[in-house]
């Protein structure tokens, strides 16, 4: 399994590199000019010219890239010109609070999904089973932007109950974290459900049963552990879209987190911004995949590593 | 299977049978909207501005779905925009299902070199959320229907040709393909002709939620400011326009809210659907 | 075990159907009564709400607190006021702060300037200056400031630090040349003549000298200045006003100022009369206009600024919130492209352009009446405003002048961002809108900030809707630099408009001024190039009736520095 490990690690970092080339061509397509965005409407082409060394933009592309790299490796993730501090400084500021509603939203959605999901699977046709297909079915048709409006417009408009925007605490971390788990929270359960229900059907588990082991334990330990499987493959590509949703929730609830960020670096061609956070996300990514990999590989042993 | 077996059981599959006539309905409407709509759907009148809707008191000559910011009627709006957000999303799965399929076939039917280039090609592309990948390459390329397909489809394939791929694989070995070879096939007919047939199944489950999740990020992107200009309406244009009213004037943003929400139910009801309808276990 | 029946899918595809629709339904329907004031009307047209100014600006004298009290001193003071705003701020100094009101609402508070505008007649007075004197050539001034000034940390205010601050617009690796464009190019030199006194001497005539000398020019102690070390000084930058800065998060654009409690307190609430009950003051970014809204309905803030209009019928109801208008620092215009060769060089097309807008119809629906239509490039009270021609609305003449032109048919780039005008989606496609009834076709290009600076600065593009003012009154700017210089590249051929313009930059005689305005104005109205100004935005704030006495200058900004909040 270590081979593989390996293998895997070394595909894992071309991927990273060939997005790095890539983030970094990209933000220089357009051709506008950030020096001047920065310097002001009112600069005059020396202050320009001025700013354009300052920023390191003068040096020719590749060694531009090169000298990014570089400074990559010794975790300099460049300097943000929009908001005055460097990279790896504002990434410690906000990513904190994108952690924060990516997790929770992830948690409750697990733990939701799996609760429902095997209640309704044990149970089907009955009432829960009914309300687990439905969610499953409405909360991967919803929009986020939309959910987000319709959650404001009854909790925080016309019921008061929950703050619109902002950090004050808990309360106002529920109507995001609802917005990002949601369509998460749907999938899996609908996975969840549908795994349970498959495993139920196996020779194995009435053969389990037949043996005279309890219902519980031959649900919890036998069945439950192999449902689990395809979420745990699901999750790698879940928290891709948790990471997208955070970019949209954090702008709809003012929270200022990593998407805010990002797209304020978008808005001013932030080069060194908009880059690291990409390469950022991918090794998130990753990272998180090879765990997901990895946990899969654990949960069953039949299962090789590729 | 015998298309008279497949005809049988979507028409008994209620859940088809939702998702299609949903979908089919939607589709009529909006396709055919330029020519039953009463109001011009880009140029309105700043005096008939933010009128509530009067839910059809009035026909088609009134607002039935009220009017937007700048005097424009919903109603008109939502079909016409239903048609180009319906279009984005064909065009966009027509071509991410065609390169998907076609480069997961190839990988896996040749393998070696061919299939680990492919494969590590699909894990870069992966490697960062669809809608980030949009976002950046809009934002810097400009939002022109041309680039908004353009990105979806660049991030939308990975998934088909995986999928394809690895139902291909397991198909690899099977006899029927030996046979083939045996009786002298070239490499383009079996792909074609054997494979391709074989994944249909699996693509046109993975089309419905393709579809429906175009629809989805393309709302997300015009949120953002970076879907299609305006005047053109899409669905996920008119959620963000309305956003400054949404306490005052809610039926802006509700209704294309609820065109989008049933359409994207309706791909999936038609996917869930068609796995059904195929499921070599279902006994019907 | 129960197998899920066919029926039962049937009964979710259903439920699920309808239990969205109902879901948006009801939230739409329910807001039905209460969506704008008057729904039974059948006219889409919200009523304007009139704008309430109540209490808000009344200024409450220490002789009335003394009323109540015997003396009143700043450790009195015990309430916290929340201000959440549209603009955001990453630095505390102005002069590198990139744009905004942020900072501009804190300059009172934390700051003086030698003159300043009476909030109650809005007319130049001396506030840190006993006295300052123009020579007769305007290249000259003597400034005597008081001599009984503290800044908060107990350093006495003397003509070194306001010398400091001077010299620094002058010349000085603080501040590059592009940010302090309206002082740099007109000073000449600073010198100390007393204890409390400087002499400036200016290169040429600065017509913008008395509205730029305020609170804005930062005056700080020097000499904490340099034991400090600049940088390490701007984490907690010093003034002579009644605030300091207590705490600063600035990745978060929020701030919160402390009233002073240095044994010498704010000598201008001696001055003036006027005192505070807010000990802390935070200024807090907020960008949703909804949500600010949400908040100010809630109580969680206490004022916000930059409210939309359309959420005007939100707050009419509400007894506890106040809404106030502030007169307009900033102007929307479009600007064609008309030099050789480009798409409105013919003045025929851009006269049809023109009489095709219906400017009054614009600023009703768009904005629900809260924007001064525009006849100029200039705002009631200025110079020659009264006299200038009037534009007119008129679709048949727009015609005509489209038939002389000999218009083909062919569409013309509108290009606009969102970063300056903030509902432009509106505004560009009411416009679009306006001239497709005329028959000129227009396409609409939103551009990203970066992207439409540098169309721009390429004159790439025909028709630029933009927004000018905010920095310095925009009537200031628009003239002598935005025609004179033709900041923007439009391109326009006419010298004799030129040269008027550029014989304003020096001009600072309000007679003279007049005249060559009126000529302007005059060349304007008929060519129509290469301004076609819109409107003048009024901006809305709204706070709890129980903030009392928050003070404007006759500036978009808020004059925080003596709130007083009732129980």
């Amino acid at each position: 399994m270590l081979r593989q490990l390996g293998k895997r690690l070394i595909a894992s970092v071309i991927v990273l590199i060939a997005i790095s080339i890539f983030s970094f061509a990209l933000v220089r397509l357009d051709g506008a000019d950030p020096a001047r965005m920065l310097a002001g409407e009112l600069a005059s082409d020396q202050e320009v010219e001025d700013m354009r060394v300052r920023m390191g933009l003068d040096k020719p592309v590749v060694q531009q890239y090169l000298t990014y790299m570089n400074n990559v490796l010794h975790g300099d993730l460049g300097y943000s010109w929009a908001f005055s501090m460097p990279v790896s400084e504002l990434f410690a500021i906000r990513i904190p609070q994108t952690l924060r509603i990516s997790v929770l939203g992830i948690l409750w959605a697990c733990v939701f999904s799996i609760i429902l999901g095997v209640i309704a699977g044990i149970h089907q046709g009955s009432g829960v089973d009914f309300f687990a297909m439905f969610f499953a079915v409405v909360g991967q048709s919803m929009s986020t932007v939309w959910l987000g409006f319709m959650l404001i417009l009854i909790f925080a408009v016309k019921l008061g109950w929950l703050p619109v925007q902002g950090v004050q605490g808990a309360r106002s971390l529920i109507m995001p974290c609802l917005c990002v788990g949601f369509g998460t929270a749907a999938h899996q359960t609908r996975l969840m459900r549908s795994g349970m229900v498959d495993v139920l059907r196996e020779d194995y588990v009435t053969a389990t049963r037949a043996r005279g082991i309890s219902r519980n334990k031959t649900y919890f330990k036998y069945a439950l552990k192999n449902a689990l499987l395809p979420i745990v493959t699901n999750i790698g590509g879940q928290i891709g879209r948790l990471v997208s949703g955070a970019v949209v929730v954090e702008n709809i609830f003012n929270l200022p987190g990593m998407g805010q960020a990002l797209i304020t670096g978008i808005n001013q061609r932030d080069y060194q911004l908009v880059q690291s956070f990409l390469l950022f996300t991918a090794a998130l990514l990753v990272v998180c995949n090879m765990l997901a990999d990895i946990v899969y590989t654990i949960i069953d042993p039949r299962i090789t590593f590729n | 299977m015998k298309l008279s077996t497949v005809l049988r059981r979507m028409r008994k599959n209620r859940l088809f049978m939702i998702g299609f006539c949903l979908l089919l309905i939607l589709i009529l409407l909006c396709s055919s909207a330029k020519l039953w709509i009463h109001w011009n759907p880009e140029v309105g009148s700043l005096r008939e501005r933010l009128i509530p809707p009067d839910y059809f008191t009035d026909g088609l000559q009134g607002h039935p779905f009220g009017t937007d910011a700048l005097g424009r009627d919903v109603l008109s709006r939502l079909f016409v925009g239903g048609r180009i957000s319906l279009r984005i999303a064909v065009i966009v799965t027509v071509i991410s299902m065609a390169l998907g399929a076609l480069v997961g076939m190839v990988s896996a039917f040749y393998g070696g070199i061919i299939d680990m280039v492919l494969m590590r090609i699909c894990d870069i592309l992966a490697a960062l959320p669809q809608m980030l990948m949009a976002l950046t390459i809009i934002a810097f390329l400009g939002n022109s229907m041309g680039v908004l397909i353009f990105t979806l489809t660049v991030s939308g394939w990975v998934g088909t040709a995986r999928l394809v791929r690895s139902a291909v694989l397991a198909m690899k070995n099977k006899e029927f393909i030996s046979a083939s070879r045996v009786l002298g096939a070239s490499d383009w007919r079996i792909i074609w002709k054997e494979l391709f047939p074989n994944t249909l199944t699996q693509l046109l489950i993975d089309a419905s939620g393709h579809l429906g999740g175009t629809i989805l990020v393309e709302t997300n992107l015009s949120y953002l400011g970076l879907g299609i200009a305006p005047p053109t309406p899409t669905w996920g244009n008119m959620i963000a326009d309305g956003r400054t009213y949404l306490s005052s004037c809610p039926w802006i943003v509700v209704f294309p809210g609820i065109a989008l929400a049933l359409t994207v139910l309706g791909f999936n009801f038609l996917g869930d659907g068609i796995r059904d309808v195929f499921d070599p276990k279902n006994t019907d | 075990m129960k197998t899920l029946t066919r029926r039962d899918f049937l009964k979710v595809a259903g439920l699920s159907t309808a239990a969205i629709s109902a879901m948006a339904l009801a939230a739409c329907g329910g807001k039905g009564e209460t969506g704008t004031p008057s729904t039974s009307e059948p006219s889409g047209n919200k009523p304007a709400t009139a704008p309430v100014s109540d209490g808000t600006t009344q200024s409450v004298t220490m002789e009335q607190a003394a009323a109540k009290e015997e003396t009143w001193t700043e450790a009195d003071a015990d309430k916290t006021v929340v201000y959440h705003m549209g603009s955001t701020a990453h630095t505390l100094q102005k002069w590198t702060a990139t744009g905004g009101d942020f900072l501009g609402s804190q300059m009172y508070c934390v700051y003086d300037g030698p003159i300043w505008v009476n909030p109650e007649n809005f007319e130049y007075e001396n506030y840190l200056a006993t006295d300052y004197q123009l020579s007769d050539d305007y290249l000259t001034c003597d400034v005597t400031i008081r001599d009984d000034v503290y800044f908060t940390n107990g350093v006495h205010m003397t003509a070194h630090d306001l010398w400091w601050a001077m010299e620094n617009l002058r010349a000085s690796e603080y501040y590059p040349d592009g940010i302090v464009k309206a002082w740099r190019p007109y000073l000449d030199s600073i010198e100390e003549t007393g204890e409390y006194s400087i002499r400036i001497k200016f290169t040429k005539p600065m017509p913008a000298f008395v509205a730029n000398f305020g609170a804005s020019l930062q005056i700080m102690p020097v000499e904490t200045i340099e034991s400090m070390g600049w940088d390490a000084y701007w984490q907690c930058p010093v003034g002579s006003g009644p605030y300091t800065y207590d705490e600063v998060d600035l990745t978060n654009s929020k701030v919160t100022l402390k009233l002073r409690e240095d044994e010498n307190g704010y000598w201008g609430y001696r001055k003036t009369g006027y005192y505070t009950n807010v000990k802390y003051l935070t200024f807090e970014n907020s960008p949703e206009e909804t949500t600010r809204i949400a908040s100010l309905k809630t109580g969680e803030v206490d004022i916000i600024d930059n409210v939309p209009t359309s959420e005007l019928g939100n707050l009419s109801g509400i007894d506890s919130i106040s809404v106030n208008v502030l007169p307009s620092a900033n102007q929307v215009f479009l600007q064609l492209a008309c030099g050789a060769g480009d798409a409105f060089e013919n003045k025929d097309l851009c006269r049809a352009l023109n009489y095709a807008i219906d400017r009054e119809l614009l600023v009703s629906s768009l904005m629900d009446g809260f924007a001064v239509p525009s006849t100029c490039g200039a705002q009631p009270g200025y110079y020659g405003y009264e006299d200038a021609p009037k534009y007119e609305y008129n679709l048949d003449k727009a015609k005509e002048f489209l038939q002389k032109a000999n218009y083909d048919g062919r569409e013309f780039r509108l290009v606009y961002t969102l970063s300056t005008v903030s509902n432009g989606n509106e505004v560009a496609q009411a416009l679009q809108m306006m001239w497709q009834e005329a028959g000129i076709n227009v396409k609409l290009e939103p551009l990203d900030v970066s992207l439409y600076d540098a169309a721009r600065d390429a004159r790439d593009f025909d028709i630029v809707l933009a927004n000018i003012g905010a920095s310095a009154p925009y009537q200031r700017l628009t003239y002598p630099e935005v025609i004179g210089n033709d900041k923007f590249n439009t391109g326009y051929q006419n010298e004799e408009l030129r040269g008027l313009c550029q014989e304003l930059q020096i001009t600072v005689s309000p007679e003279k001024q007049t005249e060559l305005l009126g000529r302007i104005f005059e060349i304007e109205a008929d060519e129509c190039q290469p301004n076609l100004y819109l409107y003048a935005p009024q901006k809305i704030f709204a706070c709890q009736k129980n903030v009392t006495n928050i003070l404007n200058h006759n500036a978009t900004v808020l004059d925080c520095h003596a709130i007083v909040v009732n129980d």
